[in-house]
């Protein structure tokens, strides 16, 4: 088995000032008194594990245990502080709905904006531009500006621009509820497809039947750190042995 | 096969480097080999008296060129239609004559400098002392000409007073006079600039070509390669840019009814307010006044538009820059280079009226491209390190706000450079967009390249703030996630 990703002693601290100082005046005023402190936070702490190819993993853990810190991390939109990230291939995040696209321009615009922001060339997204009108069922309203889309509609455009790739890591943030109940079964299908096909995911929910259901393997975070890494069945009932809600 | 693609680009840049460098000096040769000068002129505040036959009027002065080509002179004329000759002699200190002129009397206009230009320029008598003499040999009272005299120097629309000495005062017959004629010489200077400019020209070709050769020698040798992942930012990022561009260009006129006219009509409304209000004021002082009006409107308003939005992209885009992973840089860039698109927009309503005012189209026209690169480059530095401080204190559009304002006015866009007071002229030339906007004017208006000066003020404070603009944006983006 060839890594995907190889995470290395990760470690991400936020300085945190005791108010967010945001303004010139309360930033001098906090300087000169000697009142700026900042305070340290760790998101992060020495975080270390593999994904092979082909994975399916599943971050599991409580509010604030740091599992959407580290998809940013591997994502590369927030640096480590200390340690570094390794990712073999290219990572196609699942935006949250509707963040990239612009209300005011049609369907057919967003399309190709939205594949500019996640990277796609421009004749991938020409030969696949059918496909992705198709798969979201948005038919005459294509030319149409976002803003007199209902929210459905604007939800599977998205999912259908954000899966149109088949990438080599894909990472899904808690967006799997899409759509009426017949597009959701259309887009599980979808992942479990992209999943068949080699695609690395890195898969965050708190549904711990859809984990169950999907991941080959779960790491548990908890305050920052790996609290346990390893098969599905082992991880998940340690977990809900300790929340048993989920 | 990428680093291939980079050196053919590479090659094609260096190609249109030398393409603009040549133009430059077809279109500026003049500029760069001569600079023309007149010495400073009185403003009129007394007339010398008629100067019929047997009166002669001397005035000594000092050669300002090293070729002298003419001598403005204000003569009066009483208001009346004046007949007969009137010679103009130059002599040396020993009263050697170097060049005499004779004029026709009727032909001259009262009120106003008339322009005798020597059958011969003179050459080598720069800083020497020469004597201009004027007298006719035929004129009665009642029929001939006075000149004026004064004893302030104008500049702008403040007069100077000043102290001239005795040997200095005109000279009627064997009488001093009170004051000094209304006389400019007028000539031109040889500069050496063009050996400099080639010098200066060469020396950044030869460092990009090091550069270059530095780089591919590193990649060689299997290190990473700055050249190819330059391109690689370029292109990888090149179809975003595109769609980003397209993006606020198609917002912003989206939901109005003429659409992309409003680009053109913009400047236009701009100016002909403007026009109203201020013709009446300035319109005396400035030739050409539309022109000049709506030069200045459409490069600060670029800058204005270019920066403030810059100023705002990283902030406005949080959401984004949250959820993936895009070099951050794509987000001032192409900002500024939409408004980049409005600012050729607004070109057409530049030529429109240059065209409709019978403005001369000369090939200095060119030399605009060389100040808008400049200002593009000084936006980009504003917008990067602006938007770096904005991430971090929202104060900074609000002073943002007020600066801009004050650098609006600060900026002769629409009043005249005259009515700066002469010892605040240096601090308003430290003002970039001062000089760009000189820059501009001198290429439309004049028809002529500017001063060489003029591209080196341009070229190093656009690359000056671009730089540290590049600097402080590269070390703080990594920090905005935080911020946002």
């Amino acid at each position: 088995m060839e890594p995907m990703i190889r995470v290395n002693n990760v470690s991400v601290r936020f300085r945190m000032a005791n108010d967010r100082v945001t303004s010139i005046k309360e930033y001098m005023v906090q300087r000169l008194t000697g009142k700026l402190k900042y305070r340290e936070f760790e998101a992060l702490k020495q975080v270390s594990f593999s994904v092979e190819k082909g994975e399916v993993v599943g971050l599991i853990g409580h509010n604030g245990a740091g599992k959407s810190t580290l998809l940013k991390v591997i994502s590369r939109i927030l640096k480590p502080s200390e340690g570094n990230v390794q990712v073999f291939g290219n990572v196609a995040p699942l935006l949250e709905l509707g963040s990239g696209f612009d209300f005011d321009m049609t369907g057919r615009e967003n399309i190709f904006l939205n594949g500019a922001i996640l990277g796609y060339s421009e004749e991938f997204l020409k030969s696949r531009y059918q496909d992705i009108i198709e798969f979201s069922e948005i038919g005459d309203f294509i030319d149409v500006p976002l803003r007199n889309y209902s929210s459905g509609m604007v939800a599977r455009l998205a999912f259908s621009v954000a899966t149109v790739i088949e990438p080599e890591i894909l990472i899904v943030d808690e967006v799997l509820s899409v759509g009426d109940a017949a597009f959701q079964e259309k887009s599980r299908a979808r992942m479990m497809e992209l999943m068949g096909g080699g695609t690395t995911v890195l898969f965050v929910s708190h549904s711990m039947e859809q984990i169950r259901q999907m991941c080959t393997k779960v790491v548990w975070m908890d305050h920052g750190q790996v609290k346990m890494d390893g098969d599905v069945q082992t991880v998940c009932d340690a977990y809900e042995g300790i929340c048993p809600k989920g | 096969m990428d680093l291939k693609k980079a050196t053919s680009i590479l090659k094609r840049m260096a190609v249109g480097y030398w393409v603009f460098v040549i133009v430059i000096y077809l279109v500026a040769g003049d500029q760069f080999h001569y600079s023309s000068i007149s010495s400073d002129a009185f403003s009129p505040s007394a007339t010398v008296g008629e100067i019929v036959a047997g009166k002669t009027v001397y005035q000594r002065l000092e050669v300002p060129v090293s070729r002298l080509q003419s001598i403005s002179l204000m003569f009066g004329t009483y208001n009346r239609e004046n007949t007969g000759t009137l010679v103009i002699r130059l002599e040396d200190e020993n009263q050697n004559e170097l060049t005499s002129k004779t004029l026709d009397v009727s032909q001259i206009r009262g009120d106003q400098y008339t322009v005798i230009t020597l059958d011969e320029p003179l050459e080598g008598l720069r800083d020497q002392t020469v004597v201009l003499t004027v007298s006719s040999p035929d004129a009665t009272e009642g029929n001939a000409l006075t000149i004026y005299a004064g004893n302030m120097i104008s500049s702008g629309r403040f007069d100077l007073e000043q102290e001239i000495p005795e040997e200095d005062l005109y000279m009627v017959n064997e009488a001093r006079g009170m004051a000094k004629l209304c006389v400019k010489l007028n000539g031109i200077e040889p500069l050496s600039f063009y050996k400099t400019y080639w010098l200066i020209v060469g020396g950044i070709f030869a460092a990009f070509v090091l550069l270059c050769l530095y780089w591919l020698g590193m990649s060689r040798k299997g290190r990473p390669n700055p050249l190819l992942s330059v391109y690689m930012l370029l292109t990888r990022y090149e179809f975003l840019l595109r769609q980003l561009i397209m993006r606020d260009f198609k917002i912003k006129y989206k939901r109005s009814a003429l659409g992309m006219a409003w680009s053109i009509l913009n400047p236009l409304l701009t100016m002909a307010v403007q026009y109203v209000i201020f013709s009446t004021i300035f319109k005396s002082d400035i030739d050409n006044f539309p022109v000049y009006l709506l030069c200045g409107i459409v490069f600060f308003n670029f800058f204005n538009e270019a920066v403030s939005m810059g100023m705002m992209s990283i902030t406005s885009n949080a959401s984004l820059i949250k959820k993936v992973y895009i070099p951050k840089y794509v987000f001032p860039v192409s900002r500024i280079l939409s408004s980049m698109v409005n600012l050729l927009l607004s070109m057409v309503p530049l030529l429109l009226v240059m065209i409709i005012t019978r403005t001369a189209f000369r090939p200095s026209l060119i030399l605009v491209v060389f100040a808008i690169l400049c200002l593009l480059g000084f936006v980009m530095g504003m917008g990067l390190l602006l938007t770096t401080a904005m991430t971090f204190f929202q104060d900074v559009q609000f002073l943002w706000g007020i600066a801009s304002m004050l650098w609006m006015y600060m900026t002769p866009i629409f009043y005249p450079e005259t009515i700066i007071p002469p010892n605040l002229l240096p601090l308003f030339r430290m003002n970039p967009m001062y000089q760009y906007i000189t820059f501009v004017r001198t290429c439309v208006l004049d028809g002529v390249s500017p001063e060489p000066m003029s591209y080196l003020w341009c070229m190093v404070s656009a690359g000056v703030v671009l730089l540290l603009g590049i600097a402080v944006f590269k070390r703080y983006q990594n920090e905005f996630v935080q911020y946002l």
